[in-house]
This record gives C-alpha cells, structure tokens and sequence, in this order.
C-alpha cells in the first residue's frame, strides 16, 4: 500500500497500465507515472546533461566588451568572484545552486541507473537514490539561465555582451538535466530498487 | 477515503510506502517515519518569521556598488527596476519586479495564510488550500534571479580603474530570504489541511 504525501489518502498500484499517470482521486496529486522506458531515457539524458556540463565548466561563458577592453568570465566565475569581495556565505551558496548540486545530482543519477540496469544489489543503490531525492530541489540552473538575459539587459546600455561556447551548452544542460528529473519517477525508482532487493 | 492515519499505518514521504504505525524507520528508504511532520506549524512559522526578517535588509540595503571613473555609486533593488524602467528594457524590469518584489511577498504572505488557518481550523475548502501551496512550491526558487545577476554581473564587470562592480550587503541577505522560505514550504505538512477537512 501508498499514501499520497499530499493528503494521506491510501492507494493501490495494480492494474496501473505502463505509460499512464495516477492522480490522487481526493486532492489530484500526480502520484506516479509509470514509463516504460523511463529509466533508460532518464539516463541518457543524465549522461548527455554531465557531458555538457563539462563543457560548460571550463570554456568561456560570457564576454564583456566596452571601450576597447574585453573580459571573458567561466561559469564558475560568478560564484567564485563574490569570494573575492568576502562573501564566502553567498559564493558558496551560488556555487552550490548552480554547479555543486546539479553535478552531484547527476552523477549519482548516472550511477544509480547504471546499477539498476546491471540488476547489480549493492548497499549503494538506496544512498544513491536517497541523494537524488535530497538534491533534486536544490538546483536553480533555470533559474540562472534566466538571470543570464536579466544581466545582457542591464549591460547593454554600457557595453556589449558575447555569448560563448559554454552558456549555449548551459542550455542544452539545463534542457538534459529537467527532463532527466521530470524521467524519473520516484514511486517506480523505489519499486524497482524493492524488486531488485528483495 | 481511507486515509494511511484511519488505518493504522504510518506513510513515507520520500518513497510513499505505508508501514505499521508504530514503525520507526521505513524499511525500503530508511526514512524516518513520522505520522504528521512533527511540529510542523511551529517551524514553518519560525522560519517564516526569519525570513520576513531577512526582507528588510534585502530591499533597503544596496544590492551591488557600482564604481565607475573613480565614483561609487549604490543601487537597491528597486533602485535597478526604476533604472531599466527608464532605458525602456520593459520585459527586463518586469521579470525583476516579478521575481524580487512580488513573488517573495506573494510567497510570505500565502504560506503565513496557510499556517494561520491551518492552526485556527478555519474553514476553507482543502483543494484550494493544496493548490496555493502548490503554486508556492512551484514558484519557490525563481526570486534567486535578482543574486545569480550580481554574481554575473560582479564577474564580467571588473575593469580596473574604469568599471567595477561590487556585490552589496542586500545579496546575502536576499539569498537567505529565499532559502528560509523554501525551508519553511518543507515544514510545512499539508496532510494537516486534509485531517481538518475529513
């Protein structure tokens, strides 16, 4: 048996075809999806979002020009400029939000999946999974890519802005990495690691 | 409906599995198990009133120091909504009024509503309840877009001499407003506003 975390109403999985959301029928919670191919999908798209981050990390993000003078900044630039100016608090934060949690998000996603697809039972796949849940809300990498066109506004009356390499693979990062999340069912991830444990 | 409290089980909010109610831990995610998030009112309210404490500085404070040819110059939040108000960046200034004056305030004042009727048993209809909570949710990360700008900004801008840009005091303090109102929608356990309703 399941509950609803939403209002306790108890519910059944059985008879639930592949393919197909379940919604609370008291308060319409989307309980579960359950996708065929889901784990599969979730995992390109994890490996896929990893890849572009790399790329991300260590090319040019951002170029800012004005009166002759160019400066380039990386992506972790901006949180580790605020170190410089003593505020270790708020770099720390901003480098978690944007780099530290999603990259740990999807290597333990990337591992965890990988596990499953072996059928290997190892001590390390509810870690694994509990770390996903725990990190899953504490990335704001859409929220940063919005942030990205606020600062292109606020500059463009005193200079020019060139986009580089690493910001269009930050979009196809952020794209990868919601749809992994979105993939990823928690209810079948559990199910699925019960099946394999027991 | 039956609910997992009226049957005697205990719920699991990370993998939704139901359990004896005496159970401690969840035996597939080793959670630990509570019927109700304890004291839940009390701590969504204690940090609720932390971060109405964190509002203050955010908007009255200056949120970044910007020196250019020898001059420094402090703007406040709403200082910068006022100045891209004026360049004409309309869509620019609104997403920022949006982000960092509205949403926060909308955001204080749902989940101070939700807690206050929740704790005085007043009357309203629990599917509404669930969806403003819902809608807080969903809305919780997006005010970080006015501190991932001066983290950007900081960045890119620092030409030595001609242009420099300074986080100020109102970015940390902003920050926590965000993170302790995204904690106080954790606290907050919205199987409360379904017992009343029952």
């Amino acid at each position: 048996m399941h509950a609803c975390p939403v209002c306790d109403t108890l519910w059944r999985m059985e008879g639930a075809p592949q393919n197909s959301s379940l919604y609370c029928p008291r308060c319409d919670h989307c309980l579960t999806t359950q996708r065929a191919r889901g784990f599969e999908a979730a995992l390109a798209c994890s490996f896929a979002a990893l890849v572009l981050l790399s790329v991300s990390a260590t090319h040019p993000f951002l170029t800012f020009s004005a009166s002759g003078k160019e400066t380039s900044m990386t992506l972790l630039d901006s949180a580790l400029a605020l170190f410089r100016y003593r505020e270790d608090v708020l770099g720390g934060i901003v480098f978690t939000l944007i780099f530290l949690a999603p990259a740990l998000l999807l290597l333990s996603q990337c591992a965890l999946l990988v596990l499953l697809r072996q059928q290997k039972v190892s001590i390390w796949t509810p870690r694994l999974a509990r770390m996903v849940h725990a990190l899953k809300s504490w990335n704001m990498i859409e929220v940063f890519l919005v942030s990205v066109f606020v600062s292109a506004a606020k500059l463009a009356s005193m200079a020019q802005l060139e986009l580089g390499i690493a910001f269009f693979s930050f979009v196809g990062f952020t794209l990868c990495t919601l749809t992994a999340i979105y993939l990823l069912d928690d209810v079948q991830l559990w199910r699925q690691i019960e099946a394999q444990t027991s | 409906m039956r609910t997992a409290a009226s049957a005697g089980l205990v719920a699991c909010l990370r993998c939704t599995r139901t359990w004896p109610a005496e159970t401690q831990r969840c035996g597939l995610c080793d959670k630990r198990l509570h019927p109700r998030i304890p004291h839940s009112l009390q701590a969504t309210t204690a940090l609720l009133l932390t971060a109405v404490v964190c509002y203050l500085p955010a908007n009255l404070l200056p949120i970044m120091q910007t020196t250019q040819l020898g001059q420094t110059q402090s703007s406040t939040i709403i200082g910068g909504v006022l100045v891209l108000w004026e360049y004409g960046a309309y869509p620019t200034a609104l997403v920022i009024f949006a982000a960092s004056v509205v949403i926060p305030v909308a955001k204080l004042l749902a989940l101070g509503w939700l807690s206050w009727t929740t704790a005085r048993r007043h009357k309203v209809p629990a599917d509404r309840h669930s969806a403003l909570f819902r809608t807080v949710e969903l809305i919780g990360s997006w005010s970080m877009v006015d501190v991932f700008v001066v983290a950007l900004l900081v960045a890119l801008v620092r030409m030595s001499g001609i242009l420099t840009i300074a986080p100020g005091p109102a970015a940390l303090a902003f920050c926590g407003l965000v993170v302790f109102t995204m904690l106080a929608a954790r606290a907050f356990d919205p199987r409360l506003v379904w017992d009343r309703a029952a």
